[in-house]
């Protein structure tokens, strides 16, 4: 993980809930524990992890044991509270990485909260359901997810310093094979795509 | 000189916090119960030609524009105490002499201090700090000292003759005698403490009654005062009267971020810190209401408990407009050293801080922790908790090692659509000995949608969505 990445913005617009979103937040995030770990075996306060507005009670069993424990789950009333606990939290300097369930942003928000990421160095997450329109934020990256058979159709609308790419398939199906159809029985697509990529970084227990 | 008495005669007049928005002062009396007698007053109130002990009607004839508060003993206590407290810091012994007095045994102190000049000094500035008006009289005796304190006479001076004089110019109206032996004593033609001395001894007790002939021992010294040492206590109070009412949150802040200082002094002189600052708001009509301001870690920076309670009052809505305040903490707890990173911080800010904030903004129950704990039932896997109870967990129990959703629905939500299961069944069945027993076969599905459901059949044959892999 390069030290970039530690304080983009990245927002996954996912058609619906409960497509694999997470699923490709948690590998990134696991890194910048581990990376964390020893930073905190140093004698320095380990950072936090913060959610924020989930749609449903988060689990922790996905997570980490070291990100359980460091994990931070925050509910707001409104979007101005909200835009105000992210802005605070990416602005601390003490929290790694903010993943946020948000309905909607505007162009000045997304500024402010860019602009607070790259000051506490914080990685953040934001996560939209729906299908929006493609009004260009001012943020380091933006996904669009659809799910497809063998995991996630990934479309990356927008990627800084690059051009961004025709859509590809992520194949998350090794990865988490209990979740998928087995390969035989999978409907058999019109079109089979021919980009496929392998989910990197596949876990030993992909449940923990 | 062996003691000090501090006669404090405003002790609720000192403690009103003046209208930062009225143009000039206005004349204050604070009146005591009925028959409402003047008992204390400002200066202006003083040019008006308004006296202590005169009667309100009286007052509001000579006065017109007069601002008028009634006494609050119970209050003048407290701050007495709080007095003591701050004193404690400046000298060991101290006795309290409710209601309004405190006296210090200030012998082994003028060591300590070299001379009384550079101990009256500290003392004077204390009280400046504290902001209280009060008369200074030194004595060898406590009763000596306390008997030209309440007059109004100072005694600032290690001058034993002068000492002498003018306890013996004190006239016998001033002296703590009752009232039929000052009636006695002044229908004899005795006025002064002199002229009682002048008398033999022998005659004026059966007279008088033997309690004078006490009272002159204790007065020049010759008998030692009973008396009981102040133990100073482990918490840090604060009480203020507003001369004005505050009726927006925000405004509250003002009055505060004195207090707020004092505190940080206090627990800078003990090397503490606290946790939690309770802040007790009196409204104009006697009723009460506290707010708990909690933080992260305990802390002693007056700046970061005043970033906290802006964000407080931000939320706090008042219900009537606010007379009193009182600020207390309790608990103190030792500081322990915290080393910054040199080289590595990249901002002040501790977690814990940033949750404190957090939470005074949001309230307590939006900030959470996970909490997990040993049990199969998907809902009573773990549960939030949030910051105020959390504990660091020792044992954590090991997540079970099943596939489990990231976002669990709560409570379920019946099955609508059409589903294909893609993994499944699991079974839980636990918590027989239990009215929650369950009996559930658990399927991973995706619906029409693409969302991969975590939906499960109970005993009855209804399905229920109970997570989202998310």
């Amino acid at each position: 993980m390069t030290s970039s990445i530690r304080t983009c913005r990245v927002e996954l617009q996912a058609s619906h809930p409960g497509i694999g979103e997470l699923r490709l937040v948690y590998p990134c995030l696991d890194r910048l524990a581990n990376a964390d770990t020893s930073a905190a075996q140093n004698g320095q306060n380990p950072p936090l992890q913060a959610w924020v507005n989930p749609p449903a009670r988060l689990s922790p069993y996905p997570l980490h044991a070291e990100r359980i424990a460091r994990s931070v789950i925050l509910h707001t009333h409104n979007q101005n509270e909200q835009l105000w606990v992210s802005e605070h939290l990416l602005k601390s300097g003490c929290c790694r990485a903010l993943v946020c369930w948000s309905p909607s942003l505007s162009t000045a928000t997304a500024k402010r909260l860019q602009l607070a990421a790259k000051e506490g160095k914080c990685l953040a997450f934001i996560i939209r359901y729906g299908d929006h329109d493609a009004h260009s934020l001012p943020l380091s990256a933006r996904l669009r997810l659809k799910p497809v058979a063998q995991g996630l159709e990934v479309e990356i609308i927008k990627r800084q310093q690059s051009w961004p790419t025709p859509p590809f398939v992520l194949d998350l199906q090794s990865a988490w094979p209990q979740l998928f159809y087995p390969a035989a029985t999978a409907p058999v697509q019109a079109a089979a795509p021919d980009n496929i990529i392998a989910f990197p970084g596949v876990q030993a227990e992909p449940t923990r | 000189m062996r003691w000090l008495y501090l006669h404090l005669p405003h002790l609720q007049l000192d403690a009103l916090q003046p209208d930062h928005q009225a143009e000039q002062a206005r004349p204050l009396i604070i009146v005591g119960p009925a028959p409402h007698p003047i008992v204390q007053c400002n200066a202006l109130a003083k040019e008006a030609g308004l006296k202590l002990g005169m009667g309100l009607a009286h007052a509001a004839s000579l006065c017109q524009r007069l601002t008028i508060l009634s006494h609050d003993s119970d209050f003048e206590q407290r701050r007495l105490l709080e007095l003591a407290n701050a004193s404690y810091q400046l000298t060991a012994d101290i006795v309290l002499s409710p209601p309004d007095g405190l006296a210090f045994d200030i012998r082994g102190m003028l060591r300590l201090y070299g001379s009384l000049d550079a101990y009256l000094h500290a003392i004077r500035h204390l009280l400046a700090s504290q902001q209280v008006t009060a008369v200074l009289a030194c004595a060898n005796t406590l009763s000596a000292a306390r008997v030209l304190a309440i007059n109004g006479i100072a005694h600032e001076e290690a001058d034993h003759g002068m000492l002498h004089q003018k306890l013996g110019s004190l006239t016998v109206a001033q002296l703590p005698l009752s009232l039929r032996q000052q009636q006695l004593l002044q229908r004899l033609g005795i006025d002064t403490l002199s002229d009682i001395e002048a008398l033999p001894r022998d005659e004026l007790g059966p007279r008088v009654g033997l309690d004078i002939l006490d009272l002159l021992d204790r007065i020049r010294g010759r008998k030692a005062d009973q008396c009981t040492y102040f133990t100073p206590q482990p918490r840090f109070e604060r009480s203020l009267i507003l001369e004005h009412e505050i009726s927006h949150s925000q405004a509250l802040l003002f009055p505060l971020q004195g207090v707020l200082q004092h505190l940080q002094d206090f627990l800078r002189q003990r090397a503490c810190r606290v946790q939690n600052l309770h802040i007790v708001l009196g409204y104009r009509d006697h009723s009460e209401s506290a707010i708990v301001l909690a933080s992260g870690e305990p802390e002693s920076h007056a700046d970061i408990w005043r970033n906290l309670l802006q964000l407080k009052l931000d939320n706090l809505k008042l219900p009537a407009p606010v007379v009193r305040l009182r600020l207390s903490a309790e608990r103190l707890l030792e500081a322990d050293d915290r080393h910054g990173d040199l080289f590595h911080g990249s901002s002040g800010m501790s977690p814990s801080h940033l949750l404190g904030r957090l939470q005074a903004k949001l309230g307590d129950q939006a900030v959470q922790r996970f909490v997990l704990q040993a049990d199969y039932r998907p809902e009573q896997a773990f549960r939030y908790d949030s910051l105020m109870q959390f504990k660091s967990q020792k044992n954590v129990p090991l997540p079970p090692p099943a596939l489990r959703p990231s976002l669990l629905l709560d409570p379920p939500r019946a099955l609508t659509e059409t589903i294909r299961i893609v993994h499944g069944p699991e079974r839980i069945q636990t918590a027989w000995w239990s009215d929650e027993a369950i009996c559930r076969d658990y399927f991973v599905a995706r619906n029409q949608q693409g969302q991969t459901l975590w939906v499960y059949r109970d005993r009855e044959q209804r399905w229920f969505v109970q997570g989202l892999f998310a």
